[in-house]
């Protein structure tokens, strides 16, 4: 691969990284191994056994293995080994040619159904629907009663009864990549389809298409191999479905001879099904790992290291020192690098900063819900006198819900989609505060008329997917509420809702909080919203806590340089820009 | 264990259908198991990282409880769509099975009316095994519209 030239070698390295992640994963690389060695061998049938397959000495039926026929011979007396090699040829050339065929429609049809849509993408997708609903085996077994017993024949008609498969693939992503947003720009820019095609969807569906190719030949094989069980195929093609079938028929005389047509068929699919999920994980996703919460909750204990050089530690809320690194070793990598923060009862804190700069985190380590990979490296957090730093799952759960409640940011992905609005408030409040399920779904209208719902009874009834973000924001809110926590976390609650409904959803979390003397620590972003709600702030910075004090000081007499930039950036009175000149080609300037 | 092969009727005598089905429903499902329990895996691990989930843990709710009713639930729809397409190949391996434990069905009489040429059985056959899986997949899509309020709507 050259280095020289800019293009090829931006693409090189994600390639090369492929097939070291190929390399190293031993399920792939084994998998295909066996494969190469199957298909290697088949090839050099007429190399490794000089005998015909088709060859018959009666004399030798049922005979052992001698010098020169290592498996025996078969009831008709023919060399196994030689059968075995050659039926792999037709075995998998017909697998072959109903792959070749299943490609070609399906693949070409995918792209343009999912491309343009329209009526051709409905009449295709209610072809490949109707295709699908065929069994297979059945229509096979039916067209041979038609078409005659040929073995290739019934290879092509296999081809495209699984064609619908690759046709649903393709199309699906092909239509998921028209809508994003960079090929509408290759639009824009004059790209003609056929470009735009090959360039940015073909590399989309590329790796699904060679997954989903190892496991329709696993399918083509195991039908392939069936049929010819069957006695349905061509009646003297050696094959392994034909020898399995051969063998059946002698299985109380010597069942052995099912072992060895049986193996390579079982192989050989194992092998293909293997390679396709292993491919799965190296071309698609790279992390996809089940979480392990145990493996976590052990990692997330580390030694309180407290410093008390941060001043008294309040009632509520008092976080030391606090380190969050994920991953493990020396490839950890810290997001918060020791944070100090304290929330008094009845008090609102605001945690300021850019995107990214780790207040989230310091959010969802004070509940002990940080993702996965995550943890808490280092300092001590006190809720309501609790050190939940390395506090066993168990106990940490106690907290949640009646001591510490969450408010998420993005309303509408943080209700459970497969249950009411109303079964998701009650079932905390039965099982935290055991409840009747009549008192908590009378407290539930309760509070869901606190949130300012104007029609309780039919939202408690409604699916999340029936209400508004905004209406979403105030369910959360009257869950995090159901339990009468004493510290509210509240993580941009209102980033994701339009104007009018985050000042509404503002003063009901105002209101609320001077009702129940929460104390609260209110993530966001908003310096306006800093200014309206909150009674201390901390800036935070590249997972620092770079100032903290009372609201109207930090807003007025900004020490930081970072607080002052983080102000500068939002001042209303700050001097519109000059309009915009364009420099003409004789160097003098015209306003636009 | 029961004859290798044959079928005793249910009405005949129950231990005697059983052990003539056991193997039978044991070999064509273990390979559905796997696919199944396959996808259930990953969309587990889908809605798993789901916001709501992280929303239900910071409520108090215990793993298993979040585990089992939400988790379980949001995932066991895409499960099961897989279920309904299985079907199609299972009647397929169902030609295999019969023939193999000597079972009287529609695989073993499509096999039969195959080597004869009868072409109308063989229609009237196929017709049956397609409304058979039409069927099976409205039962899906109706609980999966169960399972999942929002395709409902859909």
């Amino acid at each position: 691969m050259s280095d020289n030239h800019p293009v090829p070698g931006a693409v090189a390295p994600r390639r090369a990284k492929r097939s070291r992640r190929f390399l190293r994963n031993p399920q792939a690389v084994i998998s295909a191994l066996v494969l190469v060695l199957i298909g290697g061998a088949v090839l050099l049938a007429p190399l490794l056994s000089t005998d015909d397959p088709g060859a018959a000495e009666l004399s030798k039926a049922f005979a052992g293995a001698e010098p020169g026929h290592p498996l025996g011979f078969d009831s008709a007396g023919r060399d196994v080994w030689s059968r075995l090699l050659h039926g792999g040829r037709n075995t998998l050339g017909g697998a072959l040619i109903a792959l070749a065929v299943a490609l070609s429609i399906g693949v070409p049809s995918g792209l343009v159904a999912g491309y343009y849509g329209k009526w051709f993408d409905a009449l295709a997708n209610w072809v490949g629907n109707f295709v699908m609903a065929l069994p297979a085996m059945v229509v096979l077994l039916a067209s041979r009663a038609i078409l005659g017993p040929t073995m290739w024949v019934l290879m092509v008609v296999l081809g495209v009864l699984v064609a619908p498969s690759f046709f649903r693939l393709v199309r699906g992503i092909v239509a998921n990549v028209r809508g994003e947003l960079y090929v509408d720009a290759a639009r824009v820019s004059g790209l003609r389809d056929r470009r735009i095609i090959a360039r940015h969807v073909l590399i989309v569906v590329r790796a699904p298409i060679i997954i989903q190719t190892a496991l329709v030949a696993g399918i083509a094989i195991s039908l392939q191999a069936g049929l010819e069980f069957l006695g349905i195929g061509s009646g003297d093609l050696p094959t392994w479905g034909a020898m399995l079938n051969e063998a059946f028929q002698n299985v109380q005389r010597s069942p052995e001879f099912m072992v060895w047509p049986g193996l390579a068929l079982g192989v050989t699919s194992a092998a293909l099904v293997l390679l396709a999920s292993a491919l799965r994980d190296v071309l698609e996703d790279g992390d996809a790992k089940a979480p392990t919460p145990r493996a976590a909750r052990r990692a997330r204990v580390a030694a309180s290291t407290t410093t008390d050089d941060a001043g008294p530690r309040a009632s509520l809320l008092s976080v030391r020192d606090l380190a969050v690194s994920y991953g493990s070793g020396p490839s950890a990598v810290d997001v918060v690098h020791g944070v100090d923060l304290d929330v008094a009862e009845g008090e609102i804190l605001g945690l300021v900063g850019q995107s990214g700069s780790g207040k989230t985190q310091t959010a969802f380590s004070v509940l002990g819900i940080l993702p996965e990979g995550g943890r808490v490296s280092r300092g001590s957090i006190l809720v309501a006198g609790t050190e939940v730093v390395g506090l066993p799952e168990k106990a940490y759960r106690a907290l949640r819900g009646d001591v510490i409640a969450y408010v998420p940011q993005e309303p509408m992905t943080n209700l459970d989609p497969a249950f009411t609005i109303g079964s998701q408030l009650v079932e905390p409040m039965r099982l935290r505060l055991g409840l009747s399920r009549k008192a908590a779904a009378e407290r539930a209208l309760e509070l869901l008329r606190q949130v300012e719902i104007a029609d309780p009874r039919r939202v408690f009834h409604a699916y999340p997917h029936q209400i508004s973000g905004g209406m979403a924001q105030r369910v959360l809110i009257a869950g995090a509420m159901s339990c009468d926590p004493r510290l509210l976390i509240a993580d941009e609650p209102t980033t994701a809702l339009d104007v009018t409904v985050q000042a509404e959803v503002l003063e009901l979390l105002r209101r609320l909080q001077a009702d129940r003397g929460l104390g609260v620590l209110l993530v966001t972003h908003n310096l306006g919203v800093v200014a309206d709600l909150c009674d201390r702030v901390a800036v935070m910075n590249a997972g620092r806590i770079v100032e903290t004090d009372v609201t109207h000081q930090v807003l007025a007499n900004p020490r930081h340089p970072y607080t002052r930039t983080l102000i500068d950036a939002v001042l209303d009175d700050a001097p519109a820009r000059p309009a915009w000149v364009a420099p003409r080609a004789d160097g003098t300037e015209v306003p636009t | 264990m029961g004859p290798a092969i044959g079928y005793i009727p249910l009405t005949t005598s129950v231990p005697g259908w059983l052990s003539t089905v056991t193997l039978p429903i044991l070999s064509l499902s273990v390979a559905a198991v796997a696919g199944v329990s396959q996808q259930v895996r990953g969309s587990v691990i889908d809605v798993l990282r789901q916001d709501y989930v992280r929303t239900l843990r910071a409520r108090g709710l215990p793993p298993g409880r979040v585990l089992f009713r939400h988790v379980l639930r949001n995932a066991s729809a895409p499960a099961l769509t897989v279920l309904g397409m299985q079907f199609v190949g299972l009647l397929g391996g169902a030609v295999l099975v019969e023939q193999i434990f000597g079972l009287p069905g529609i695989g073993s009489m499509t096999v039969t009316y195959t080597t004869r040429g009868d072409t109308p059985i063989i229609m009237g056959l196929v017709m049956t095994t397609v409304v058979c899986v039409v069927v099976i997949n409205l039962v899906v899509d109706l609980l999966v519209g169960w399972l999942n309020p929002k395709a409902r709507a859909a």
